[in-house]
């Protein structure tokens, strides 16, 4: 069997990372000789889809938390273990690749006693590779794990935690049954919104789904709704019988909300109808992705995106790119803003562009996350200095093993996006795990940085940034501006600057020569190729006023070095 | 009669030149010469059947490659293959030269072929430059001058710019040493970084810099116009009158029949390119045009990149008429002196010269997908009209 068999994404793939969430289903003959169905759900780890975790634990009765033998509890592993405690789980600790000659076994059992108060027999030691420890694991799932109550004969009543859109299908939702039997051919009733239809088909989940007839209490399936939209499908609703619906559905999820903006805008004007039906597409699959449409006077019509984080951001552009083969333009990334006016107006901002001037404001909050961060204690110092200089706020720090710990830290939202992980990673030679969450908005002191070039402000490069560093931002942007606008026709000035004042400045001085060597001997062809080669390298360019602007410079500022 | 130019490609030079960019073969073999010529022969008769219709030639360039280190009596060859439809009256019938290869007995047999018009890669006047670019020396340079001077009213001279090493200064002692021989026609051309060699051995190409050609350019034109020489193609300065009328078939979109290896070929709107291989040339028999020359496909938007490619290098320039773009980038190019309109005719001036590529890129920016013109775009014809209002 090759790597990472439910990671069905190519980017899922080539990333080595995983984005959904997916089950499957295995049979077990046990040690007793007795048969059992294991419903079981795989997770992804980034903090990007931790609403991907936290819904599929909710449909469990157990959680086998895997810990990397070499590298040990990381930060995720932390809030991963919290959601499943407080969703009552049971847990069954496992360090995996023990058969890596840099395992380091006693260090990464010790973690997790610590972590779980647990005895070190409790943690078990498996190499999927190899198989070791692996019947181990699948005997611990049937003596730990409850196996799930619930009653057959009660009505109808399934959990939704998680769906997925197919053209032919319509909604094909993801249920756990809690009670009561789900058929195919039944009248059934999503209870947020009494939408009801009949199930045209039930299954369960192998490498593929497989039909079956019914779906009865603990298993976990799915349901080809034949409804033409995901938006009528919600993920956390409770699934009933029609006629006789339960009493009470069962604890939704918490709407999840997009943390992080940006603009997305065709490079070639004429992509935006086809830009819009890939958005439409790929929100159909992806609900934490929310996109509404907007202007830019720089860069046309196009479309105001949120994400749940940077990862999820770059996975959704690279889709674009790769399946629908579109040019496009990216804003840097910003977080949403509220902007309390002096008229008493609280304005939601997630465009820079739409931030108010400074004198009809009166204060701003910004979001703030608790982030914990796991590392070797002696990179620590490093690792503080970090936060410190994002303008974090010191929480706590917790040895988790003898050189291991734990720090938290409560930090502006957006010093996390611009180069807060690499920079983590590059402390601590790539040792540092970072996992955060959103803790509500909080004052700051951020002030509108606008580039101009020409003179011209252009919206799509304005950027929102702390009023202490927005010197430095504006230094470095025009100088990073500088590098990738390339010498053009006309000279091209650039200006940082704080309302009508220009903080900084730099110049791209104009292309003293380009023209294709002579027309000779009628070869018009080849001159004729050699322009439409160049033109080709236009292509990734935008047309700002008479300036040429490369996609790379909306995103110039993520490259900004803010460290001093 | 339907007027074709000929053009004539002798792909044979004594050695290799290391920037050169034109398909050649550093041989005079004259087993592979007699070849070339009976392939000519045979391509030239099927052309001839292909056009069909009576047709005739005002002008004839013989190019290369050197056409001069050929054997005189090939050179007579050619001519005899294709005088019967050279134009009787007035035709131009120019021929490329290597200065090493002037002499007396050359310019004669020339002269009594019929050529009127000689074009001399002359390249530099400078001992360090010539011998850094693998070219004759300057006596050599100066003393065939003198000898097509003697013999011809009608002369280009080829001059090199952007030579490691060079400078405005230094190119004013060639522009001096070339003065004394008064030529009718001027044509600089910049050395390009790597050529088709691609990097060379000693690094001498790579080290070409664009800024010191861009300068040398502008200083050539600034000279040259001083003079009295009319500026009319990018790289091409003549006396009034003593324009090459081949080239200006080309940039002009007039007709041209193209043969021998690599020569291309434009007739009844379609574009032709023969192979650029003496071997292939040669070894396809019986000729037939099918198995030398490639159709060279163009849609369009390519027909039009075309036209405004080859109108805006020349001094007549292109009608603002035939634009798709919105007025404002015409404005900007006029704004920032990189061109003027004349006569509803947008012409690019020298400053522009150098950036022309750039120049056909903002102006054919919009020409295939339509008007993409906001509101505050104006369409050519308005922007014209603004213009010659004089605002
Ligand atoms: N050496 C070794 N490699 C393993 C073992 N288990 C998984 N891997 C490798 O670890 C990588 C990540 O595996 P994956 O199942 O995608 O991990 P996930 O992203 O945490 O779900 C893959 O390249 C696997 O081949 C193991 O027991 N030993
Ligand atoms: S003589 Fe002319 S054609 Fe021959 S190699 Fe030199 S530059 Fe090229």
């Amino acid at each position: 069997m090759r790597d990472q068999v439910l990671d069905t994404m190519d980017l899922e793939r080539e990333r080595g990372i995983t984005i959904k969430s997916h089950p499957i289903r295995m049979d077990y003959k046990g040690a007793d000789g007795r048969n059992y169905v294991f419903n079981l759900i795989d997770t992804p780890g980034h903090v990007d889809f931790t609403y991907e975790v936290s819904r599929s634990l909710a449909a469990c009765e157990g959680a086998v938390l895997v810990v990397d033998a070499a590298q040990g509890v990381q930060a995720q592993t932390i809030s991963n273990l919290y959601l499943a405690i407080e969703n009552g789980l049971e847990i069954i600790p496992v360090i995996n690749k023990i058969d890596l000659p840099v395992a380091r076994i006693d260090e990464v059992t010790e973690q997790l006693v610590g972590l779980l108060g647990i005895s070190e027999n409790d943690v078990l030691l498996v190499s999927a590779r190899d198989g070791t420890g692996i019947a181990e694991l699948m005997e611990a799932i049937v003596d730990r794990i409850p196996a799930p109550t619930g009653d057959p004969e009660a009505n109808l009543k399934a959990l939704v935690f998680d769906s997925h859109f197919n053209a032919y299908k319509g909604a094909v939702i993801y249920v756990r049954v809690v009670d009561g039997v789900l058929s195919t051919g039944g009248a059934v009733r999503l209870m947020s919104n009494d939408r009801v239809f009949d199930v045209m088909e039930t299954g369960y989940f192998r490498l593929n789904m497989i039909a079956s007839n019914a779906l009865g209490p603990g298993e976990v399936g799915y349901v080809n709704t034949g409804i033409k939209s995901l938006r009528e499908t919600k993920v956390g609703d409770t699934l009933t019988q029609r006629s006789s619906p339960c009493d009470t559905p069962l604890a939704g999820f918490k709407e999840i909300k997009s943390m992080v903006f940006s603009g997305l805008y065709p490079v070639e004007s004429d992509d935006y109808t086809n830009l819009r039906d890939a958005l439409e597409k790929l929100q159909l699959n992806d609900s934490a992705f929310t996109f509404e449409p907007e202007t830019s006077a720089a860069l046309g019509f196009g479309f105001r995106c949120g994400f749940l984080g940077l990862l999820h951001m770059e996975v959704i552009q690279e889709r674009l790119e790769r399946e629908y083969s579109m040019g496009l333009i990216t804003t840097m990334p910003n977080v949403e803003y509220r902007v309390i006016a002096k008229n008493g107006d609280v304005i939601v901002v997630d465009n820079p562009a739409k931030f108010p001037v400074a004198g009809d404001i009166d204060k701003v909050e910004e979001p703030y996350v608790r982030a914990e961060i796991i590392g070797p204690a002696e990179f620590l110092g490093a690792i503080m200095k970090l936060n410190q200089d994002k303008r974090g706020t010191f929480v706590e720090m917790v040895y988790i093993s003898v050189d291991r710990v734990r720090l938290t830290y409560e930090l502006p939202l957006a010093e996390i996006l611009v180069d807060y992980y690499d920079k983590l990673k590059s402390v601590s030679r790539g040792y540092a795990s970072l996992d955060y969450e959103f803790i509500g908005h909080r004052p700051g002191n951020v002030v509108r940085l606008n580039i101009a070039l020409n003179g011209d402000p252009v919206d799509a490069l304005s950027i929102i940034v702390h009023q202490d560093r927005a010197f430095h931002w504006g230094r470095e942007l025009t100088s990073k501006l500088k590098d990738v606008i390339p010498r053009q026709l006309y000279e091209v000035a650039i200006q940082a600057c704080l309302g009508s004042r220009v903080i900084a400045r730099s110049n791209v001085r104009p292309l003293r020569k380009n023209v294709t060597a002579k027309c000779y001997g009628g070869d018009i062809t080849r001159k004729r190729k050699l322009l439409e080669k160049q033109k080709e390298g236009k292509k990734r360019m935008k047309m700002v006023g008479k300036v040429e602007v490369p996609q790379e410079a909306f995103l110039a500022v993520l490259k900004v070095d803010r460290s001093n | 009669m339907r007027p074709v130019s000929l053009y004539v490609h002798v792909p044979f030079c004594r050695r290799r030149c290391q920037y050169c960019t034109f398909y050649h073969v550093p041989t005079t073999d004259p087993r592979l010469e007699a070849a070339f010529l009976r392939a000519l022969a045979a391509e030239y008769e099927q052309a001839e059947d292909e056009i069909g219709e009576a047709f005739f030639f005002p002008t004839v360039f013989i190019g290369g490659g050197t056409p001069s280190v050929l054997d005189r009596r090939s050179i007579e060859e050619i001519i005899d293959l294709i005088a019967p439809r050279i134009a009787s009256d007035g035709a131009e019938l120019t021929i490329e030269v290597n200065p090493e290869d002037v002499n007396e007995v050359l310019l004669d047999m020339l002269v009594r072929s019929g050529f009127n018009r000689i074009s001399a890669g002359v390249q530099s006047m400078s001992g360090p430059a010539q011998k850094s670019l693998g070219r004759c020396e300057p006596d050599v340079n100066h003393r065939a001058l003198g000898q097509i001077k003697n013999r011809f009213a009608n002369f280009n001279v080829d001059l090199l710019l952007g030579v490691p090493g060079g400078t405005p200064r230094k190119l004013m002692k060639t522009l001096k040493r070339i003065e004394e021989f008064n030529p009718p026609h001027l044509s600089v051309y910049c050395l390009e970084p790597g050529g088709v060699l691609g990097p060379s051995s000693n690094g001498f190409f790579e080290s070409v810099d664009q800024e010191q050609s861009a300068d040398e350019y502008l200083f050539v034109c600034r000279e040259l116009e001083e003079r009295g020489y009319h500026h009319y193609e990018v790289s091409n300065f003549a006396r009034p009158g003593f324009e090459c009328r081949h080239n200006l078939v080309y940039w002009r979109g007039g007709e041209y029949l193209g043969i021998g290896p690599s020569a291309h070929t434009y007739l009844a709107g379609e574009r032709f390119s023969n192979i650029a291989s003496i071997e292939a040339y040669t070894r396809a028999q019986p000729m037939s045009l099918g198995a030398i020359r490639r159709h060279d496909h163009r849609d369009h938007s390519q027909r039009r990149l075309e036209t405004a490619m080859l109108a805006l290098r020349t001094s007549e320039g292109l009608a603002v008429e035939d634009l798709h773009v919105s007025g404002s980038v015409v404005d900007d190019l006029v704004g920032e002196r990189l061109a003027r309109i004349e006569q509803g005719r947008i012409v690019v001036n020298d400053r522009g010269y150098l950036v022309l590529d750039e120049i056909v890129q903002r102006l054919c920016r919009q020409t295939d997908t339509g008007d993409h013109g906001g509101a505050d775009s104006l369409t050519a014809k308005e922007s014209n009209d603004r213009l010659n209002k004089g605002f």
